[in-house]
């Protein structure tokens, strides 16, 4: 039976999710246990700081397209919903703590783990413009972002029998849409 | 709903612990998904410092007004992060891989607490920490507390010195 150690150690960054929207749903009873893992978080004297912004319209996703490393910008892209993990520092008791730091990280880890038990991939997304993802998504000016955790299905491998030719290659095979090229074009 | 997620919706911190010892194999696996936590640009800037040697947790958790939980614990994890070279990612990272750690356990039936209160001037003179190496936080590991019985706690008409559990 598999375990949630089993499901710890399979977690890796996906970096290539699917393009295909049929394969993208990600359901909204699935989306609120997820949420709710972050939500059960431990926190310091249980102060509770954070805050998640689920975006999920292809619109907003375009824009932190924009302000996200190159590295990260496919995985933006492609995913299905990206969570946007902040945090309020000035709740805790001690003034400079960067406790809320460490609290939303644990928070988004659940969630990265409770994805991963219900076969959804993740990446953490952590190079990024805050100043302008604050402005974007309207987050008030004393509230931190910490992180984005980016959600989806994988891109999967494609199947033999579209790859695979016998004696003579077959033309028909070659002819489908290409993988590679930005969803913003077809966004547009 | 996932009976694996609900093992992370269970989870409470825990900080009463019966000093029984946490197996080298439990223990191991709990290490191993810290390790396997992702890091920012994979540069797995952490150091994990497991302490179970009893003397040295009475030591720990003598100091100050909420650690003595710790002298009865079955391990504790003290999460170590590569300031110096990775400043502004550390601290993220060593967090990513402690929670990872405190899942693990929960679903191995051991319980946990995140604390950062002791004393670490002292852990780092007891366990040889280098300077360079930033504390950020510590989970404690252990067997939970049974809470006694109905039968042992309450008395029924008159008080009854000698309780024994049915």
């Amino acid at each position: 039976m598999l375990t949630l150690v089993d499901v710890i150690l399979n977690i890796r960054d996906e970096r290539r999710f699917s393009r295909d929207p049929e394969e993208q749903e990600i359901d909204e009873k699935v989306l609120k246990d997820i949420l709710e893992a972050g939500r059960r978080a431990p926190t310091g004297h249980n102060v509770q700081p954070w805050h998640f912004i689920v975006v999920s319209e292809a619109k907003t996703r375009k824009r932190l397209h924009d302000l996200v490393e190159r590295y990260y910008k496919d995985v933006i892209n492609d995913s299905h919903i990206v969570i946007i993990g902040c945090a309020d520092p000035t709740l805790y008791p001690t003034k400079g703590s960067n406790i809320y730091v460490i609290d939303t990280a644990i928070a988004l880890q659940n969630i990265v783990v409770a994805a991963e038990a219900y076969g959804i991939k993740t990446c953490w997304v952590r190079d990024f413009s805050e100043a302008e993802v604050k402005e974007l998504l309207k987050i008030p000016e004393n509230i931190r972002v910490i992180a984005m955790i980016a959600m989806g299905t994988p891109r999967g491998r494609r199947p033999l029998e579209e790859i695979v030719h016998y004696e003579v290659f077959d033309r028909e095979k070659a002819k489908r849409q290409p993988i590679i090229g930005s969803l913003l074009e077809i966004v547009k | 709903m996932s009976k694996l997620v609900k093992i992370i919706l269970n989870r409470r911190s825990v900080r009463e612990f019966t000093p029984k010892p946490i197996s080298d194999c439990d223990l191991k696996k709990i290490l191993e998904c810290g390790r396997n936590a992702p890091s920012w640009h994979n540069t797995q800037p952490w150091h994990f410092l497991v302490v179970r040697d009893r003397e040295k947790l009475m030591k720990i958790g003598g100091v100050g007004e909420w650690n003595s939980y710790i002298q009865d614990c079955g391990a504790a994890v003290f999460g170590l992060g590569d300031e110096k070279n990775y400043p502004d990612t550390y601290l993220i990272d060593v967090s990513i891989a402690l929670e990872n750690m405190c899942l693990a356990a929960e679903s191995l039936g051991i319980k946990t607490c995140w604390t950062g209160s002791m004393d670490m001037r002292l852990v780092r003179k007891l366990c040889n920490i280098p300077d360079d190496l930033a504390f950020v936080c510590c989970l404690v590991l252990g067997y939970p507390f049974k809470k006694k019985t109905l039968n042992e706690v309450v008395h029924h008409e008159e008080f009854s010195e000698v309780k024994q559990e049915c």
